[in-house]
């Protein structure tokens, strides 16, 4: 099924949930212009194309057992649940100069991301109606509270690191693992259980996620520098730490000076950028990058003898 | 622990312009000097048949990024 249609169905979910508020026109209203912004969906779907990881869970559960519907709940959940995330995100970090808050005050957000999030817990038990036995999801709630709960603790992690404070590569994988990482893991790791109760497949597909989420993590730190943003924000990611600890002589004064704590030198994107890229920071990162995708191809192979059919997650992956 | 081989791999191919000319015509021959494991033979190699050794922004890189950053 195209992901345009299955995008629809977990809206219509989402749809059925808001339906269930009190005096739904403006909470509705300004909940789906959250939706929309963490879907990449535009409010007028002039854009159709969401983004794929929201449909992740119906896309393996898909491939284990060749039906996509019974995950539809949890998409839905974890979809209300991510634009939730995405909300008190910009309220903590005070980095987005379009963030919602911004548009509709503190309060206002505060309680939208918070409906979100009640919204979500009450969007799992739908899955009684596709016929998913109740101990079945009893633990889809409770791996769904597991997984938000490491999302929580690496965010804590991440901003409780004090401004101009070089981490390093293992502690920034490790917060990208339960910031970024695990709420891929658990997209696949919970369409994989709707499927099957083959533990061997559930956690080679929570294998994927995961890998697969941190090498989006680390596209999105590689852009941060293309780009420039993350440069004027200091943004200490993994092309930056490669930087500060394997970069010597003038190149790495300067990125010294730009990422050091209270420093008043005023960051230079295009200097920055040309040090990373030419001191093999950004390469090394691409491989890190390769790394991870191998892991997650190597994680389907191990499926692929099972009868799961994995074509479609492949052709994602590339 | 992070590998320590990687990055010295890394740090050669782009500051040594021999080790550089080397890589380019013969990665393998280049891996094969650093203590790296299966995994990250791999992982350069890929990186290479993709991106060659990326010393500044490109097409090729910007596509490779955008492709994974759409799961954002």
């Amino acid at each position: 099924m195209s992901q345009e249609l299955q995008s629809e169905l977990v809206e219509k979910e989402i749809e059925a949930n808001l339906a269930a508020l009190p005096e739904t026109a403006e909470l509705s209203l300004l909940i789906k212009e959250a939706l929309a912004r963490t879907t990449g969906r535009l409010s007028g779907k002039e854009n159709k194309e969401s983004r794929p990881w929201l449909l992740l869970p119906l896309i393996v559960c898909e491939s284990v057992s060749g039906e996509y519907e019974p995950a539809v709940p949890v998409a839905a959940a974890l979809l209300l649940a991510k634009a939730a995330a995405e909300l008190f995100d910009d309220i903590e970090d005070q980095d987005t100069p379009r963030a919602l808050y911004l548009k509709w005050g503190l309060p206002i957000a505060t309680n939208i991301a918070t409906t979100m999030l009640i919204l979500s817990e009450k969007a799992i038990p739908g899955l009684r109606a596709r016929g998913i036995p109740d101990h079945k999801i009893v633990h889809i709630m409770d791996i769904i509270n597991s997984f938000h709960g490491h999302t929580c603790t690496g965010q804590h992690r991440d901003l409780s690191i004090s401004p101009g404070t070089v981490i390093t590569e293992e502690d920034y994988l490790s917060i990208t693992g339960m910031k970024s990482a695990s709420q891929i893991e658990c997209a696949c790791y919970t369409g994989a259980y709707l499927a099957t109760d083959d533990e061997m497949k559930i956690n080679a597909f929570a294998r994927f996620g995961y890998n697969l989420g941190m090498a989006v993590q680390i596209a999105n730190d590689i852009k941060g520098i293309v780009e420039g943003i993350d440069i004027i924000k200091r943004k200490t990611t993994l092309p930056v730490i490669y930087g500060l600890t394997q970069v010597e002589g003038e190149d790495l004064s300067r990125l010294t000076k730009t990422y050091m704590a209270n420093s008043e030198t005023t960051a230079d994107p295009v200097e920055i950028k040309d040090i990373l890229f030419r001191t093999g920071a950004i390469y090394y990162a691409t491989v890190k990058i390769e790394m991870y995708k191998q892991a997650a191809v190597d994680a389907l192979s191990t499926v692929k003898a099972g009868g799961v059919n994995t074509q479609q997650l492949k052709e994602l992956l590339d | 622990m992070a590998s320590k081989a990687l990055p010295e791999l890394i740090k050669a191919a782009f500051r040594d312009e021999k080790t550089k000319q080397e890589f380019r015509t013969n990665p393998e021959r280049v891996l094969a000097r650093y203590s790296l494991s299966e995994q990250e033979k791999r992982a350069v190699l890929a990186a290479n048949t993709n991106l060659g050794l990326a010393t500044s922004s490109s097409a090729s890189v910007e596509s490779t990024i955008e492709a994974l950053d759409f799961w954002m």
